[in-house]
């Protein structure tokens, strides 16, 4: 019995208070990514987390990570250069920290993005978590242009729509 | 009712899923899959998975912690 739990069972990681650490730092941090889908309502499946942050929070953004025992692949200075890293250990949370990035309909500059960001609160009062505008996250999507960033779109249109019902 | 047992991809067939699932549509191809029309199944269907969600989970973080857990309890199956 013990093995089957140990294997339905997450990692030790405590979520919640990761996206706590996050929210109290007052770091300027996006969840992207089907998390952010996930946060917003859309139930999809994901492994990993995916962030945008703002290139001057690099350092500080991994040292509260490492309080999770998250280790990144890349110096700052790399990451800088790079556009993006990882941070790991049996979880996986990939970092952006470019200061935009090329889209079909034109570069997604971080400054912009962050400015109409959606704040979702939770009753605990001390984890909000940051996301990019519903059209932010759809024009997210286009530069993946992967056959999943596409499913993902219809689906954001579909939550907009619910909205608008509302 | 017991969930479906699922067979462990081979290395060839996880290799082909991988390749096209990070495949890059074009432009045309995003557009077009995109703006494709949507049927009614498929409008009732996303529909009433958002309102079960939002509503079952009615807080980010709660969604993100079921979403873990159902992550955890699919690739468990796929283990066994």
């Amino acid at each position: 019995m013990e093995a089957n739990l140990a294997l339905v069972k997450g990692s030790e990681f405590d979520e919640a208070l990761f996206f706590r650490a996050i929210s109290q730092s007052g770091l300027r941090a996006l969840l992207i990514g089907r998390r952010a889908l996930i946060a917003l309502g859309i139930p999809v499946m994901t492994a990993d987390y995916d962030f945008w942050i703002h290139i001057d929070d690099i350092e500080r953004f991994n040292a509260g990570a490492l309080l999770f025992e998250l280790i990144p692949d890349r110096t700052p200075l790399e990451a800088r250069r790079s556009g993006r890293y990882r941070l790991q250990n049996d979880e996986l949370v990939d970092v952006l920290v470019a200061r935009s990035v090329p889209g079909p309909d034109g570069p997604l500059v971080f400054d912009d993005v962050w400015s109409r960001r959606n704040t979702l609160t939770s009753d605990d009062g001390g984890s909000n978590i940051c996301v990019p505008s519903l059209e932010d996250l759809i024009a997210s999507k286009r530069i993946g242009s992967r056959p999943k960033d596409a499913e993902d779109v219809r689906l954001l249109q579909q939550l907009r729509k619910q909205r608008e019902a509302l | 009712m017991k969930p479906p047992v699922l067979r462990s991809p081979s290395a060839d067939e996880r290799a082909w899923i991988a390749e096209q699932a990070a495949r890059r549509l074009s432009p045309e191809e995003f557009q077009s899959y995109v703006e494709a029309p949507v049927s009614e199944w498929e409008r009732e269907n996303a529909g009433a998975l958002i309102t079960w969600f939002t509503t079952r989970y009615k807080t980010p973080l709660e969604r993100l912690a079921y979403a873990r857990r159902a992550q955890a309890r699919h690739s468990a199956r796929l283990r066994k």
